[in-house]
């Protein structure tokens, strides 16, 4: 169930899904005839990180914030690179091996789409409201830490 | 004297969806405290750091510790951590 999405109906498409992210079909979202090159990133929930072990993910939101983090996000990537641009992340419980997160770009060019999907995954873990809660075999759980979104300090 | 209901996310979520705090101010700064204060009196205080580091937000805005507090539920953001 998708949360929200939203697009400015050429260049970029972005939401937020319950639940883990479809892994196929993204060249075709972002399918362009004058486009010569894709890239296409999944982040994918891994079984282990800092030493523990995990069996799944628990993504929590503030829809409104993430909404509006994600659209500005597109909005600054699609004004750097002549791409065509779709972001997606989870919200809720995603299990290992499946994926919390996708972006796909293409461009007329391979470099602008590679840059911009890897720009595009560093500043999304550093500004959107989203955060994790992991989930260890034995059901115990634990926060994980991110980056502060002060600027008043 | 003001109560103001805190929306908890990440890892405030241990304290509940939301809470109420009395608030002695007018301003964001003054929820951070009586959150503080809170964290204190809920034996939460290894939230305190966190809290240092945390932004709050009024609707889809953002919030500044010198901006008055809105007369709306409050969220308290902690570091964030997508991907």
């Amino acid at each position: 169930m998708e949360l929200f999405e939203r697009t400015d109906g050429e260049h970029f498409s972005c939401g937020l899904i319950d639940g883990p992210c479809p892994q196929t079909g993204w060249d075709v979202r972002v399918a362009d005839p004058t486009h010569g090159a894709t890239s296409i990133f999944l982040g994918v929930v891994r079984n282990h990180n800092a030493g523990e072990s995990a069996v799944a993910v628990d993504y929590d939101v503030h829809p409104g914030l993430a909404q509006k983090a994600l659209t500005e996000l597109c909005i600054e990537l699609t004004a750097r690179f002549p791409v065509k641009l779709w972001m997606i992340h989870s919200r809720g419980l995603v299990q290992v091996g499946e994926a919390s997160v996708v972006i796909a770009a293409s461009s007329a060019h391979r470099q602008d789409a590679i840059t911009c999907v890897s720009d595009a995954i560093d500043a999304l873990k550093v500004r959107v409201p989203i955060w994790k809660r992991e989930i260890a075999p034995d059901a115990s759980h634990r926060w994980l830490d991110g980056h502060s979104l002060r600027d008043d300090t | 004297m003001r109560r103001v209901q805190i929306e908890c996310l990440g890892v405030f979520r241990e304290l509940g969806d939301s809470i109420e705090v009395d608030v002695a101010g007018e301003t964001i700064g003054d929820v951070r405290a009586a959150l503080s204060k809170h964290l204190e009196q809920a034996s939460q205080s290894e939230l305190t750091s966190t809290l240092a580091r945390s932004v709050f937000a009024s609707g889809d805005q953002m919030c500044r510790d010198g901006d008055p507090c809105p007369d709306t539920v409050i969220a308290v953001l902690p570091p964030v951590a997508g991907g």
